[in-house]
């Protein structure tokens, strides 16, 4: 046994050995090839194929697909237009799209400690861990609900599973225990948990300061009669199950988005344009339930004030399409881009790279423009801080509507008032803090941030209630989406940026043309890679 | 020697590479992303400028998870052969260390073909070829096999010089897209000693059986998916 053991170890290391020999050889060969590297050379048609269908289906050609070239001079058409329209090209052109929008919301954290359930083992029930809530519910936070079921609910409240009164422990103190009951949970139907009786109240709403609040706001979740209401509809679980259902369905609703655009039946330009996009069980749910209950320190994800979240289950995975309305714009106002991109200049520096084409790289040496301020508020007006904002700062604006942090669209002037003078303040509230300028030295103290300098770049009003969409439709009209499109495109399958700049702009023309066609065919996404992967250029490598 | 096998796969991006992108503009400079030639690359030289044809690249991991299976086919169970770690598909596991974007804290796809993704692809080719291999011994009827398909499983070069040339020709096409023409042995040759030497190696001066064959076979076909050729396009 040890001997044929040995055999085999010493076959596989010499069959190592040859094969390294084999690409050394392989090596050599390549290196007198460097020699020439940069004469190109056109691809036979085989080589083509393959190239084709690793950029077009991102899998290579099976043996049959080569072996039918044998009888052809060159890949046939057919043969991209079947690349172009194969469920694979889905998938091509979404890993493409991400690369612009880096979809991935993962470690972005939505949800806020207060309307969390926990499932601590060392406990009988789920329950809401947070000190507040804890001591609003039993008047110690250290007190969790009892291990036995609740099986008395106050008879006044008939249908909200108040704890009854006559049936809760109490201590010394007088602090409360309950016991804990079985759930069905919304996001687990199918498998009810214990929660602690308290935490899982199945109040709408109730008065906090004499003001009727609804149990998933801020305000209400203080009162000890609101806890996570019907099916738990009012908090998220610890853990994966809501939260990474929830991300991925954001995610996707990009995804299907560039689906449309990029191999449906929309022109590309409504990437940019739409009002519409689709909606799924999770991302309604927590519109409607668990978003209106924001934190400050968190993101802001209120519905739009005109938005009615679909009145659908968290598990329904089907999609629906919706229209957004308002100043929505494609993929810029959809949340898993606001989340991505938290702030306006973000939003508008991915803007201008994915779809104008224009990158902001500092110079080696900076140097201070004649009478610049050092510390002006204004960031435009700041010395060397200037040189790029006073480009960005105008593109911002135009998403001032959009909360940053946030997904919401902050047209609702009860909630967000341009001026607030509460605002002005030394020690503002947190919602003060937390949207506008508020210290009183500040320029425009009380003034909702968008618009703090708007007084002095008067284009800022009007952008922000333009929104992005006009921010698009401009680029759109003045050809720099076609061409910046063609661009990208055109580096994506050549793997080199088309030359149509400074000394080397031999294809400025083809540049031209092709953005020109892509226009003319109402921005077909799919004819543009078909006119690029039958350039000669394309076609030849070195 | 393997260390030299970075080093080839640098130097072919290095010819691939256009030039970089001059800055304009005073103080403010925009400059479109572009790849730049590695800092030890020679000059090219401006009389072979422009340089019109497109560049060649490393196979994404997202493209890796494609390729495997269309080349490798099916494992014994009739599942899609890739690359595995313990149960889990090793594309997946090790998406980072190949490089791959995943948009939260990378947001760059790296294609080099650096050291660390070699030692990987490495690791891959001894995994999904000793699959295939397994899958290919259980199917009688050559046409049905996917890395024997021109060859019997016992079949040497003493035997079947002509099915092993045949078959060597069908693999590159099949793994690497490259059309052998009709009796051209120089391009099939190095395999072909590969295979043989493995063969024999196996034997240990016995006549070669099936078993020493197979390890010929995977001698082969790590060969050719540890080859710049596989992983570039």
């Amino acid at each position: 046994m040890k001997t044929a053991s040995k055999q085999r170890r010493a076959a596989r290391l010499l069959g190592l050995g040859l094969a390294t020999a084999m690409l050394t050889c392989a090596g050599a060969a390549l290196a007198d090839d460097l020699a020439v590297c940069e004469a190109p050379h056109d691809l036979d048609k085989y080589e083509l194929l393959r190239r084709l269908s690793l950029d077009l289906r991102g899998k290579p050609p099976s043996i049959e697909e080569y072996e039918a070239l044998d009888v052809l001079d060159d890949v046939p058409a057919a043969s991209v237009q079947e690349y172009v329209e194969s469920p694979d090209f889905k998938g091509t052109m979404r890993r493409y799209h991400e690369a612009m929008f880096w979809p991935n919301i993962t470690p972005i954290k939505l949800r806020p400690t207060n309307i969390v359930l926990n499932n601590n083992k060392a406990e009988p029930a789920w329950r809401i861990s947070s000190a507040g809530r804890a001591n609003n519910f039993r008047g110690d936070p250290d007190i969790d609900c009892g291990s036995y079921e609740q099986k008395f609910f106050d008879p006044a409240f008939p249908g909200e599973f108040r704890p009854d009164p006559a049936h809760i422990k109490l201590d010394a103190k007088g602090n409360k225990q309950e016991g804990w009951r079985m759930v069905a949970p919304y996001w687990d139907p199918q498998n009810p948990i214990p929660v602690c009786a308290f935490d899982a109240q199945v109040v709408t709403s109730a008065k906090v300061k004499g003001v009727t609040a609804a149990c998933n706001t801020p305000v209400g979740v203080s009162s000890p009669e609101c806890g996570c209401g019907q099916d738990l509809e009012y908090c998220y679980p610890a853990g994966t199950a809501v939260d990474t259902v929830l991300k991925s369905a954001l995610r996707e609703q990009l995804e299907l988005l560039v689906d449309d655009v990029a191999t449906g039946s929309l022109p590309y330009t409504d990437l940019l344009l739409t009002t519409k996009a689709k909606e799924n069980g999770a991302i309604a749910f927590w519109k409607k339930n668990l978003a209106t209950n924001y934190s400050t320190n968190l993101t802001f994800d209120l519905p739009d004030p005109q938005e009615q979240p679909l009145n659908k289950k968290f598990t329904d995975a089907s999609w629906t399409d919706i229209d957004r309305k308002g100043t929505h714009a494609g993929v810029l106002t959809l949340p898993a881009y606001l989340l991505r991109f938290p702030t306006n200049r973000a939003r508008a520096n991915r803007f201008r790279i994915d779809f104008t084409c224009q990158y902001f790289v500092p110079p080696e040496k900076l140097d201070p423009a004649p009478g610049c301020d050092p510390v002006a508020e204004d960031i435009t007006q700041r010395c060397n801080c200037q040189y790029c904002h006073q480009t960005l700062e105008p593109l911002a604006s135009y998403f001032g509507g959009f909360a940053e942090s946030g997904t919401t669209l902050m047209s609702d002037k009860m909630l967000f008032p341009v001026t607030d003078p509460k605002c002005n303040s030394a020690n503002p509230s947190a919602f003060c803090g937390r949207f506008y300028a508020t210290q009183p030295d500040s320029h425009n103290a009380g003034t909702l941030l968008p618009y703090q300098f708007a007084d002095k770049h008067a284009e800022y009003a009007p952008h922000i209630k333009a929104g992005p969409r006009e921010l698009a439709q401009s680029i759109i009209d003045d050809g720099t989406f076609a061409q910046c499109t063609v661009k990208n495109l055109f580096y994506h399958f050549a793997k080199r940026d088309i030359r149509s700049e400074g000394a080397e702009s031999d294809e400025l023309a083809l540049l031209g043309d092709l953005a020109s066609g892509f226009t003319k065919n109402g921005y077909d996404m799919r004819w543009l890679v078909q006119q690029i992967v039958s350039l000669p250029q394309y076609r030849r490598v070195r | 020697m393997k260390r030299a096998l970075p080093l080839l796969f640098a130097a072919l991006a290095a010819c691939s590479s256009g030039a970089p992108s001059e800055a304009t503009g005073p103080s403010l400079t925009e400059t479109p992303e572009t790849p730049a030639p590695p800092v030890d690359h020679p000059p090219i030289d401006p009389a072979k400028k422009p340089v019109t044809s497109a560049v060649a690249q490393r196979i994404s991991v997202a493209q890796l998870r494609g390729v495997f299976p269309v080349v490798l086919g099916t494992d014994v169970n009739g599942k899609d052969i890739t690359w595995m770690s313990g149960s889990a598909p090793a594309l997946d596991k090790m998406a980072d260390v190949l490089g791959e974007a995943d948009y939260a804290f990378v947001t760059q796809d790296n294609r080099d073909p650096s050291a660390l993704y070699l030692k990987f692809m490495d690791d891959a080719a001894r995994d999904v070829c000793g699959r295939a291999l397994t899958a290919d011994a259980a199917r009688p009827k050559a046409t049905d096999r996917v890395l024997l398909r021109h060859v019997e499983p016992a079949d040497t070069a003493t035997t079947n010089a002509a099915g092993l040339d045949q078959n060597l020709a069908y693999l590159l096409l099949r793994f690497h897209g490259i059309k052998v023409k009709d009796g051209d042995t120089a391009r099939t040759a190095p395999l072909a000693k590969l295979f043989t030497d493995s063969v024999t190696a196996a034997a240990a001066g016995k006549p070669a059986t099936a078993t020493e064959v197979t390890e010929g076979w995977r001698a082969v076909c790590v060969a050719l998916i540890t080859a710049p050729e596989f992983h570039l396009y």
